[in-house]
């Protein structure tokens, strides 16, 4: 067959009768890819954000301690001793168990203070000062600027409260986070744990280098260290567990999607019986046919996946605006997740995606095709 | 003069249900030399399709053999049938048979294009058909546009595309009324004289098929010369 052949007869399939089924297709195709890759780049940004959170608020990318000589590595971002412990948090009609955090002074500075927004007061207390979260803030009752009191829940140490100030009420963005977590100075912690303190050092790393990375120098140097999802297992296993199942939900939709494609192609055959038959009786080959139909099929279904892939990227970029919106105007319950963090585009994976709707269309609707074998030119002699 | 069509020794049989048979041909002999136009008529169901479309590579008879251009064509594979088709056959059935979707001179190009002609040389050549057919007026219609009589004629212009060596025509003029019959018959007969090719009509309109330069008889699954027309 020479190109001018093919290139007419995929003109008449493109442009005439079947118009309306491809266009159908290809519409169909553009939105499910779209949501997919939407989902996908949704779910793993969000993921991405909530590592980032932990990493932030909780035990930093990597945990070592105190004493870890880490002066010589240019990797770090930001370096910061913690003390930690356990207090009760008496609100005004109801209590929480907490964990006591105490930073120095300059922990909510750089990387956090442009993630974490922190409201704090002017007013001076001679009292202890703490940080809590907007989301304790509103579980306790407690306003900035008011007084609260903190028992110590450490079997060892002396038990007995504390009456705080609430000098700063900041928000992670993610309540799951930041719900239980109240911070303080050292000195605090020192006072109720006494030596018994637990302390160790947070590390934020540069976004130049992996956690893993960092982990095997560090440990390379005889620094003994842990990772954030170390710290955090069951947080890791959590996200693992639901990024992976999610991803298998979207290839199995991807899958069924491009097998959809083949009931397309049959439907195609179908509608072209008597073009297909006519073309036979001049001579033309039936592998010839159905390339010309495959080509015709896969190229919507190519750029439908295309379509669907910038469209869904786009949205990427607006979805969390507008869900932060509804969150804030109509749906309060979405404000447990985290809305707001950088949209990563998980490639790998959104390839993952479309290359199983991709290839199972391909081998679906080859296999599809192979129907116009069993059209026999002399049927035409039986109709009309 | 050399046979273009030589069956022997031709049944045709179709299954019925209860595992009987319906016998349409049986043991046929025929044969049809190179360049002459040739009728076959016969009583309405009595197999002239079905004779036809053996003889034109469509349908597998149930035994005997069928030679084009002393060629055995009942186990040919799929490609050089094809091919065969493509170069050698030319198909004008009662119904025309065009692609809907494609234009007058679209349809003539076909068989060229199929036949790896290139676009120029096969636009060329439908040009200079659809001038022989009298319709290059209408070259750029598409298909639903034309009239029967003009469908008929679009259909020999692609008939006679590839200079084929036997065209195959059942009731040409079956769904046409008599002006437009007597037309194409004329314009069928003086067309394959000029471009030399053999033509097997199928036809109920005796006129017709007295036409031809020989005529035959379909009775009983033999065919028969007839003996007083046998000369024209
Ligand atoms: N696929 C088939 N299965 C069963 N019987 C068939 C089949 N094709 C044709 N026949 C039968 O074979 C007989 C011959 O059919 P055919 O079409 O060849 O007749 P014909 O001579 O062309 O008739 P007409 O002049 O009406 O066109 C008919 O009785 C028809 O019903
Ligand atoms: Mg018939």
């Amino acid at each position: 067959m020479n190109n001018s052949l093919q290139k007419m007869l995929l003109k008449k399939i493109l442009y005439t009768s079947n118009k309306k089924k491809l266009r159908n297709q290809f519409i169909l195709i553009s939105l499910i890819v779209m949501l997919l890759v939407l989902s996908q780049i949704f779910v793993d940004s969000m993921s991405e954000g909530i590592i980032s959170r932990y990493a932030l608020l909780g035990s930093g990318n990597i945990e070592t301690s105190v004493s870890a000589d880490i002066s010589s590595y240019d990797f770090v971002e930001q370096a910061d001793d913690v003390f930690v412990g356990n207090a009760l948090a008496y609100g005004k009609e109801n209590s929480q168990i907490c964990i006591l955090k105490g930073v120095d002074d300059n922990y909510f500075t750089g990387i956090r203070e442009s993630v974490i927004t922190l409201e704090k007061t002017d007013v001076n207390s001679t009292l202890d000062n703490i940080y809590i979260s907007k989301t304790l803030s509103d579980e306790l009752n407690i306003n900035l600027g008011e007084k609260m009191v903190l028992v110590s829940d450490n079997g060892k140490s002396n038990i007995y409260p504390k009456l705080c100030f609430v000098k700063g009420i900041y928000d992670s963005g993610y309540k799951e986070l930041d719900q239980y977590l109240i911070f303080s100075n050292k000195s605090l912690i020192s006072k109720i744990y006494g030596n018994n303190v637990n302390k160790h050092k947070e590390i934020i790393l540069k976004n130049s280098i992996s956690t893993d990375n960092a982990l095997s120098i560090m440990k390379d140097d005889g620094i003994s260290a842990l990772a954030w999802y170390e710290v955090e297992v069951s947080l890791y296993q959590n996200l693992l567990v639901s990024t992976q199942t999610l991803l298998m939900v979207f290839i199995a939709i991807a899958l069924l999607s491009g097998f959809f494609i083949s009931s397309v192609a049959s439907d195609l055959i179908g509608s072209s019986h008597k073009n297909i038959a006519i073309e036979k009786l001049l001579g033309l080959h039936s592998s010839k046919i159905r390339q010309v139909y495959f080509i015709a099929i896969e190229l919507i279904t190519i750029l439908s996946i295309l379509t669907g892939i910038t469209l869904g990227v786009l949205l990427s970029y607006i979805f969390p605006i507008f869900l932060r919106e509804i969150s804030t105007q109509s749906i309060p319950s979405l404000s447990w997740y985290l809305l707001s963090f950088n949209i990563k585009i998980p490639v790998q994976k959104l390839l993952l995606i479309v290359f199983s709707l991709l290839g199972i269309s391909v081998v679906s609707v080859f296999l599809a095709l192979r129907r116009t074998d069993k059209i026999e030119p002399f049927e035409l002699l039986y109709t009309e | 003069m050399s046979k273009i069509l030589e069956m022997s020794k031709l049944s045709k049989s179709f299954p019925l249900p209860l595992k009987k048979k319906l016998e349409i041909l049986s043991d046929l002999d025929f044969s049809v030399e190179s360049g002459l136009s040739v009728s076959i008529t016969g009583k309405s169901g009595c197999g002239k399709s079905t004779l036809l479309q053996i003889a034109a590579s469509l349908l597998k008879p149930t035994t005997g053999s069928v030679k084009i251009d002393n060629k055995e064509i009942s186990n040919m594979s799929e490609k050089d049938l094809c091919n065969l088709r493509n170069k050698k056959l030319g198909f004008i059935f009662q119904n025309s048979l065009l692609l809907e979707d494609f234009s007058a001179i679209e349809n003539i190009m076909m068989p060229l294009l199929i036949n790896k002609v290139s676009k120029k040389n096969a636009e060329a050549r439908a040009k200079e058909l659809i001038e022989l057919v009298d319709l290059s007026n209408r070259a750029n219609h598409k298909i639903q546009q034309l009239s029967g009589g003009e469908k008929q004629r679009i259909a020999i212009a692609r008939a006679l595309a590839n200079s084929p060596s036997i065209i195959f025509a059942d009731e040409p003029t079956g769904s046409l009324d008599e002006k437009n019959a007597q037309f194409i018959e004329d314009l069928l007969l003086s067309l394959v004289k000029k471009e030399k090719t053999t033509l097997i009509l199928v036809t109920h309109n005796n006129n017709f098929a007295d036409k031809c330069d020989k005529k035959y008889i379909l009775t009983f699954g033999k065919i028969e010369e007839p003996e007083k027309e046998e000369l024209v």
